[in-house]
């Protein structure tokens, strides 16, 4: 059990009251019964020395009569027991016994009075009478002798030497009952502990309400601490007191203070964290966006100028194709004809191939916001897009996994679009798969998006690449087998629908590309979830988000 | 610029006249040899093609967009104004959606990307003068 402040000064206090009483009362009992005591021993001694005194004559005479008139008179005090006068050789002259009549004479034994002569000295121990004895003398007047025989207890056996025994002529017995005083002391015993009860009683109460009083602020301040513990830090502590427990209660105060205000910082430092990571990531999107902008612009101008040598070439090879085809070569054997023909056909391809790739970077550059915008349904969109790369996905061991979320609201765009980015991006990931591989596309609403998953288990990006995959004409493949268009092309279009296209990638894991494209305003937003439950999306990481500027050519 | 140098394919019936504007020579002289069989006449910039469309009439124009002083637009808007029956194509290396849409807001007929294939060019040639033909003579269009 745990004890307070309060229980352990009251205990403490209790005890030593409780000691101190009994101490204190121990004490007084002591010197209270001794003089009591002594008090009733010196009554029994002038008692028996007037009784003594008084007798001298009728005991010499042996007048009885006098004697008991005298013993009588003794008896009126409630504490003598017995009263008697005895010869020198014991035998009674006279004596009243409470309890029994004047007349009779009894045994000694019966009455268990001790012989003359064999009392004890006075004392404590347990006896309830105590018995006097003086020597009735012959007087010889003399001071000394009178003052020797007031001597007490030294009188019988013959050790006794106060009175000269040629004078003894009896003595004056006197029995005293020690009962009335031990009555006193019991009465003062029950008195002093009352007393002791009383005064304990009041010192634990006094000090119980002094500790209660001296706790409060305590109490006060352990309720606070707690408070402050548990999170208030505009929690006072009273104060005011000009005792130590004020200075504690200022201190405390003061401490709180300190403490919100380093709290409060925390929380500001915290704060200002986020908003410079925020920054910094709007910075970084700022810089993509703007050197994707900035690409673009170079990549128009540099298609606009490219598209009249373009022009010029493959109009004349194609010219010169006609020409010869019409055979107004002379001069020329049919079979170098037809070589020549193959050549100028080629031109005309090739040159074809530049007019793909120079219209590829103008749709990465250029806003295309003008053309058949509607509704589209993204996972109508996905089902044909990947029923039109279903040879391509069955000529490489690729199983496509698919999880389409029901009611995924449409999105506005170009459907046409809308299924070129997916073929980018899903040739991308069957191209990054070396061997076999899995495909999962899945498309949620999250955050008021339409998201479009999709992830491929294929050699993954580099750290160092990741931020470059947007940008025309980044490739990783071999000479010849990309242009480093497609995801430059796709991300062109993702912008300009609003949308956004992240990336996350881990070599040898393989990439997961996000697009995420605005749910517009009018279409009612029910959040569902993936399709498959537990499918996690992971966080995109670099990411040109959802942008505001657009290239324009 | 350049007087018409071709020769009528057939003798009888009046040459429908084109005039070809590019600031680029090679592409009015691949223009010239593509269009064998029409009187063609070209202008390497847009303010002389807007004289000249202001001095004659021609059947058609076939212009470049982005050209040096006075672009292909001008060109288009001239030639629709002085007659809103002249066929305009536009030929153009900087084909965007906004600049074809301004382009057929002009009224123009057609717009192709450059690099074109001559054949296709040739094709649409034919088929508005052809047409332009049978409705202005009456007579069924007779290819050159």
């Amino acid at each position: 059990m745990r004890l307070g402040i309060q229980q352990k000064a009251i205990a403490a206090i209790s005890v030593l009251m409780v000691a101190l009483a009994f101490s204190l009362m121990s004490m007084s009992l002591y010197h209270g019964s001794h003089a009591i005591r002594a008090e009733l021993l010196m009554r029994g001694n002038i008692s028996t020395t007037n009784l003594a005194y008084n007798a001298t004559y009728a005991t010499l005479i042996g007048d009885t009569t006098v004697i008991t008139d005298l013993l009588n008179g003794i008896m009126a005090e409630k504490e003598v027991l017995y009263a008697r006068v005895v010869e020198p050789d014991g035998s009674v002259l006279a004596q009243r016994i409470r309890g029994r009549s004047e007349q009779s004479v009894g045994t000694d034994a019966e009455l268990e009075i001790p012989s003359p002569g064999v009392h004890g000295p006075f004392s404590d121990d347990g006896r309830t009478t105590v018995h006097f004895q003086v020597p009735i003398t012959i007087r010889s007047q003399s001071a000394d002798d009178l003052g020797a025989e007031l001597r007490l207890y030294d009188v019988p056996g013959g050790a006794g030497n106060t009175a000269r025994s040629a004078d003894v002529v009896g003595f004056a017995q006197i029995g005293m009952t020690t009962h009335f005083i031990e009555e006193t002391i019991a009465r003062m015993r029950s008195n002093m502990m009352w007393i002791a009860i009383v005064i304990v009683l009041s010192a634990v109460l006094a000090t119980s309400m002094l500790v209660r009083l001296s706790i409060r602020p305590i109490n006060d301040l352990v309720m606070a601490t707690e408070r402050v513990a548990g999170g208030d830090y505009d929690c006072k502590v009273v104060g005011g007191r000009r005792d130590e427990l004020g200075d504690l209660a200022a201190s405390f105060n003061k401490m709180t203070a300190d403490l919100k205000a380093s709290r409060d910082a925390l929380v500001e430092k915290d704060l200002l964290e986020a908003l410079v990571v925020e920054l910094k990531d709007t910075q970084q999107q700022l810089i993509q966006a703007g050197k994707m902008a900035a690409i673009g612009q170079l990549a128009a101008g540099v298609a606009h100028e490219i598209n009249n040598p373009l022009a010029g070439i493959m109009g004349y090879a194609q010219l010169a194709g006609e020409h010869m085809r019409a055979k107004q070569t002379t001069g020329i054997p049919p079979a170098e004809l037809a070589k020549f023909i193959a050549y100028v056909d080629n031109m005309e391809k090739q040159t074809l191939r530049c007019k793909q790739i120079v219209q590829n970077l103008l749709r990465f550059a250029r806003t295309s916001a003008h053309e058949d915008i509607g509704p589209v349904d993204i996972n109508e969109a996905m089902r044909e897009t990947l029923s039109f790369l279903a040879h391509q996905i069955d000529a490489r061991a690729v199983t496509v996994e698919t999880h389409l979320a029901d009611d995924l609201p449409s999105v506005t765009g170009h459907p046409g679009k809308v299924q070129q980015i997916f073929t980018n991006i899903l040739l991308n990931a069957i191209q990054a798969i070396r061997g076999s591989g899995r495909i999962t596309v899945e498309t949620a609403v999250r955050n008021g998006h339409v998201d479009i998953q999709i992830a491929d288990t294929g050699e993954g990006i580099p750290a160092a690449n990741i931020d470059k995959i947007f940008e025309p004409f980044f490739t990783t493949k071999e000479i010849g087998q990309g242009t480093g268009l497609g995801l430059s092309v796709t991300y062109g279009l993702v912008k300009d629908m609003g949308g956004s296209i992240g990336v996350e990638s881990a070599v040898r894991v393989g990439t997961t590309l996000t697009v995420s494209f605005p749910i517009p305003a009018d279409v009612p937003v029910t959040t569902t979830a993936a399709a498959t439950p537990g499918a996690v999306s992971p966080p995109i990481l670099t990411a040109p988000p959802a942008p505001v500027s657009t290239c324009h050519d | 610029m350049t007087e018409p140098a071709n020769h009528p394919p057939s003798g009888g019936v009046t040459l429908s006249t084109i005039l070809v504007v590019d600031d680029e020579p090679f592409l009015r002289e691949i223009l010239t040899q593509v269009l064998v069989g029409y009187r063609v006449a070209t202008a390497d910039n847009g303010r002389i093609a807007v004289d000249m469309l202001r001095r004659a009439r021609y059947d058609m124009v076939i212009t470049d967009l982005m050209m040096p002083q006075v672009d292909g637009f001008t060109v288009l808007r001239t030639a629709k104004q002085v007659d809103a029956s002249t066929d305009v194509l536009v030929i153009t290396g900087y084909l965007s959606a906004e600049n074809e849409r301004h382009c057929r807001e002009l009224g123009c007929l057609d717009v192709m990307a450059k690099p074109f294939s001559v054949a296709a060019v040739r094709a649409t040639v034919d088929q508005c003068l052809g047409h332009r033909r049978a409705v202005g003579a009456g007579l069924r269009p007779t290819p050159p």
